[in-house]
């Protein structure tokens, strides 16, 4: 029924101001639900970290989840645009993204996994060996950034040689095939995929990436919720996190 | 996740992909005949700036005008919904192809019955209700049925602003269960389907107006 | 009263003249011929009358009234022509019926069924009625004629124009139009007609105008004007060589 009358709500054209008119304040949500962990869709509905963290958030404050569904960068541009008052799917802090949006303060520190398929065994020993292989990661991730700052400069990889991929199912997907070497993941993400598919870590890099929730520029959303997140931060935002990841 | 359940999850996005799909050709099909009408109505000016519209449209990508109408307009305080915005991006690049293919098959309309409708007395206006768009129309159908195929290919960047069409569903799906050949394969076959009933939309409507003996391809 | 009164009409394309005062005129129920050389602005002179290409000179009065005044409601005065083209010009995607229902539905106002009534009413008259729900490219060149006159005479015009009606036409058919043109004079209605068809000339008329250079060089009877006349030049047009005189 509520999907019923969300399809209406397009119908109409209205896009705002539909469904019923409540006390509660709503928020208007964007998240790209390919993203596990931290947000993805189990039968149809919206799960992860990142949801249950805000959930529990909006609980504690008396609000109202509107969720929508982009892709990758059209949440970004949701929350730079305004149409949403915050976006969450394990979205990685950078200084490009500052500039345009507000992010939390970081809930979860994140490793940066390059990972290949087992039978190739692959271990990158010295930075020297990364440009013998093809990396491959989806378009508008934090690893361009990185890669150009960390990398390049001292001559590992050039980002010209990097594969760019819509989203991690076709990296993986890609890998699978044989046509790509190693792939880029979040080390969240890489734990989810290393429990359903052969891969393994051929190198971890950490203390680069830290996700965020992220705002538009001058939210007051942004400034309650960074006072949630110091009050629950410790034990009770771990276990949320350590309910998805094992 | 069993596969029905995947199934229904992508026939629900197959309903949002034919949504956009219809509601971008309908605004298609509109700024299509305007554009052929108002230029066979006005002078030069008018003419040169809806050559100019057809040829700005035409270049710029779905997906730039998309982000200019969704996420850019906002700024100045318009905020088209999603639908509005996918009408507003690809429906007016329809638009602006399918006038093109207007202007080539108004050109195979005999220009002899036109003055002749014109010597009768009928005005511009009713000259191109009553001969030229009948003819052009019916010359235009394989132009036409291209063009839709086109907005049907590029509806999912519906997506991008947060329709939940088949890609959507797709990839959320194929996240979590992996099954990525199945599903995208599900997928291929819906927009298989998808088109097919467009043809055949399109095969009953050519049909109903068939007139024999006249030109069509 | 002259239904038609040309004077001085004058036309031009890019600085050649086609028409170069052209001044004759057409009565109630009389039928005339314009003949001339290819070139000799007769086409173009039928267009000037219907204003569907505009005069850069002179008048045009129907009935009295000036309709070569840049005031003129055009549409208005077109109603007032039945014009069947020398490429016939059927629609082609409606039937017969409807080529001649179109303009009494639009212009008219009739409704679908009396215009259908009339439009069969027509039909009948140029013996037709049988093909009335065939489409153009279903028909014969000389079908299409009787057509592309049944869809002026709907309209109940003050006069009929012809361009060139039988040049399409193979002899026997060209006949077959005289006939029908003959059918038309009989009860009355006013003609003009452009051909350079001499025998077509000589059946339909009682007058003739030889245009050229883009001027009525002479009027006169049919059998005066193409057997007799005094002008070798013309003569010499219509197949009469100077000896002969």
């Amino acid at each position: 029924m509520k999907r019923f009358s969300g399809f209406l709500c397009l119908l109409l054209l209205l896009g705002a101001g539909c469904g019923e008119k409540n006390e509660m304040k709503e928020i208007k949500v964007a998240v790209t639900p390919a993203s596990p962990p931290n947000l993805f869709e189990e039968n149809g509905k919206t799960a992860g970290i990142d949801f249950d963290i805000f959930t529990a958030y909006c609980k504690a404050r008396g609000c109202q989840l509107k969720i929508t569904p982009y892709d990758w960068q059209g949440m970004l541009g949701a929350v730079i645009g305004g149409q949403a008052d915050v976006a969450f799917s394990g979205i990685s802090i950078t200084e490009e993204r500052k500039k345009v949006m507000e992010f939390s303060k970081p809930y979860m520190e994140n490793t940066w996994n390059l990972v290949s398929l087992t039978k190739r065994n692959i271990k990158i020993e010295k930075m020297e060996d990364l440009k013998k292989y093809s990396i491959g990661y989806p378009r508008g991730m934090a690893y361009t950034a990185f890669i150009e700052k960390e990398l390049q400069p001292k001559g590992y990889y050039q980002i010209a040689n990097v594969k760019l991929y819509p989203s991690y199912n076709e990296v993986l997907t890609d890998l699978q095939n044989g046509n790509l070497d190693l792939a880029f993941l979040d080390g969240t993400v890489a734990a989810v995929y290393r429990k359903k598919l052969p891969i393994q870590d051929s190198h971890v890099f950490s203390g680069f990436d830290r996700f965020g929730f992220a705002f538009p520029k001058g939210s007051t959303l942004r400034v309650d919720f960074d006072h949630y997140l110091d009050q629950i931060s410790g034990p009770e935002l771990q276990a949320i996190i350590d309910r998805w990841i094992k | 996740m069993r596969f029905s359940g995947i199934l229904a999850l992508l026939l629900e996005g197959a309903g949002y992909t034919l949504l956009v799909t219809v509601s971008c050709v309908i605004t298609g099909l509109v700024t299509g005949l305007g554009i052929v009408a108002l230029r066979r109505l006005f002078g030069k000016g008018v003419a040169r700036l809806l050559a100019l519209y057809t040829y700005v449209f035409r270049g710029i990508p779905v997906l730039v005008l998309l982000f200019i109408v969704f996420f850019g307009l906002p700024g100045l305080g318009i905020r088209p919904s999603p639908l509005v915005s996918m009408m507003l991006s690809l429906g007016l690049v329809c638009g602006a192809y399918l006038a093109e293919v207007f202007r080539g098959a108004l050109d195979a309309v005999d220009p002899h019955e036109i003055i002749a409708a014109e010597v009768m007395g009928l005005s511009r206006l009713q000259v191109i209700l009553s001969i030229e768009f009948p003819q052009m129309l019916r010359l235009a159908v394989p132009g036409m049925l291209n063009e839709f195929t086109t907005v049907l290919k590029y509806s999912p960047f519906g997506y991008t602003v947060g329709i939940p069409e088949i890609t959507k569903q797709a990839m959320a799906l194929a996240s979590t269960t992996l099954r990525g050949i199945e599903i995208y394969t599900a997928v291929g076959v819906l927009y298989f389907g998808i088109y097919q009933l467009l043809c055949l939309l399109m095969r009953m409507i050519e049909r109903k107006f068939r007139v024999p003996g006249f030109a069509t391809q | 009263m002259a239904l038609l009164e040309i004077k001085d009409l004058v036309k031009r394309f890019d600085g050649r003249t086609v028409l170069n005062g052209v001044t004759f005129e057409l009565n109630e129920g009389q039928t005339k011929v314009i003949m001339g050389p290819s070139g000799c602005g007769k086409s173009t002179l039928l267009r000037c009358l219907n204003r569907l290409l505009e005069p850069d000179g002179g008048q045009i009065f129907f009935r009295g009234e000036d309709v070569a005044l840049p005031d003129t409601d055009i549409r208005q005065h077109r109603q007032r022509i039945g014009f069947v083209f020398q490429q016939f010009a059927l629609y082609r995607h409606l039937t017969v019926l409807e080529n001649i229902t179109l303009g009494l539905r639009k212009l008219r106002r009739l409704s679908t069924a009396a215009a259908d009534k009339k439009a069969a009413y027509q039909l009948e008259r140029m013996e037709m009625g049988a093909h009335r729900l065939k489409y153009p490219a279903h028909l014969s060149v000389g079908q299409k004629q009787r057509v592309a006159i049944a869809r002026a005479l709907a309209m109940d015009p003050a006069v009929l124009f012809f361009d060139e009606p039988t040049s399409a036409l193979d002899p026997l058919m060209s006949l077959e139009v005289a006939a029908v043109i003959n059918q038309l004079r009989s009860e009355n209605v006013t003609m003009l007609c452009v051909t350079h068809d001499v025998s077509l000339a000589r059946h339909v008329t009682d007058r003739v105008i030889f245009l050229d250079d883009g001027q009525v060089k002479a009027e006169d009877s049919a059998e005066q004007l193409l057997t007799t006349h005094a002008d070798p030049r013309i003569r010499q047009f219509f197949g009469q060589p100077a000896a002969l005189k």
